[in-house]
């Protein structure tokens, strides 16, 4: 090969292998990035820059590809679950149940999500429990049922996913939430078994 | 031959993280771009029940009845009027072409009832006696999101029907 072809084939390489090398990059980074800039708390991570103009580029682009139209954090703060409380992913074969008290916010709801992150079609229409429609114990605590068989009790029906994912929206949130969003009391989510 | 290789591996690094963030920046614009034209651009839809039939953006709210605008104001303003409705949460959240949600308003920060706003492009002149709530969109084209909450069931009908009195009107 003379000179100039080797520069030729070089700038080829440098351009097709380097443009697939970053555009693949730049998507596998953009979850596991804006995973670590966000706040954790048990099985909820949510971040706070949702919506906001002071976002980080890994943060703006997961909020553009996950959740496009937040609404910035003293409006709603968006936790989202893709585990239970043991560390485990959240799977459609399996039941579990979300334990909590009511939240120091003007309202809030949970919502579970398909793979695909929208609504998991259902017979029922039933897509989320929220503070005024969830049934409380006398001590002021509720229990959400998801799995794929029906429940009595307040249940949301995973129809024919394989995976899923929970969004609890905290609209106008307390000045405590506010301040301590990676400590504060959420509901627990509780794996009760597996088929 | 080493320093073909190695000019070679020099440039592929160089590319790839020249590509890596133009991806990154890129991102945002492209999903915004592909939702702005899902719909007519300056109409205000208005929707119903949120159910897993909706598929415009992901992870939608059904506990929200949305109407949404997808605007341009290079050409001229758009002024919206809205009922807000009584102990309940409703809000506006303006979103610019990256996605930054520059504005919101909600139900308990609304000066008046019904509300107004006049968005403008940056750089627009604003009338002197200008009474509406003025809004700069950082973008000439972007996305306008109402929020009415639906409590339960029976407040659909009651929903839908203050979701009706709100509208635009292009120009000042």
């Amino acid at each position: 090969m003379n000179k100039t072809a080797k520069i030729i084939a070089g700038i080829l390489i440098a351009l097709i292998v380097g443009s697939s090398i970053g555009i693949g990059s730049a998507f596998a980074a953009v979850d596991v990035m804006a995973n670590r800039f966000s706040i954790h708390n048990g099985p909820w991570q949510a971040s706070l820059a949702a919506g906001s103009p002071q976002a980080d580029p890994y943060t703006r682009a997961s909020i553009a590809m996950h959740y496009l139209l937040a609404l910035n954090q003293f409006e709603v703060i968006y936790y989202n679950a893709y585990k239970d409380d043991n560390g485990d992913p959240l799977q459609a074969d399996c039941t579990y149940r979300i334990e909590g008290k009511t939240l120091d916010t003007r309202w809030w709801s949970i919502t579970a999500y398909g793979a695909d992150d929208f609504l998991i079609p259902n017979e029922l229409n039933r897509y989320s429990y929220n503070m005024d429609n969830v049934k409380y114990d006398a001590d002021n605590n509720f229990v959400i049922y998801l799995s794929k068989t029906p429940k009595t009790d307040d249940w949301l029906p995973l129809g024919d996913q394989k995976t899923f994912s929970l969004s609890l929206r905290l609209y106008n949130p307390g000045q405590l939430i506010r301040d301590h969003p990676d400590i504060v009391e959420l509901p627990h989510i509780i794996m009760e078994g597996c088929k | 031959m080493n320093r073909w290789l190695w000019w070679t591996a020099l440039a592929t690094v160089a590319v790839a993280v020249i590509v890596h963030f133009i991806t990154l920046f890129a991102i945002p614009i492209v999903i915004m771009n592909s939702a702005m034209t899902k719909y007519p651009q300056n109409v205000l839809m208005k929707g119903g029940r949120t159910t897993a039939d909706n598929r415009m953006v992901v992870r939608p709210s059904p506990d929200l009845v949305y109407s949404i605008l997808l605007y341009d104001v290079s050409q001229q303003p758009i002024r919206f009027k809205a009922q807000i409705p009584a102990d309940t949460y409703w809000s506006v959240a303006f979103y610019a072409a990256n996605t930054d949600n520059f504005f919101v308003l909600n139900d308990q920060q609304v000066q008046s009832n019904p509300v107004e706003i006049l968005l403008v492009k940056q750089g627009a002149a604003i009338p002197e006696n200008e009474k509406a709530q003025v809004v700069v969109s950082p973008s000439d084209r972007g996305i306008m999101l109402v929020r009415h909450l639906l409590v339960s069931d029976d407040q659909y009908d009651q929903v839908v029907k203050i979701q009706g009195q709100s509208s635009i009107e292009m120009g000042y």
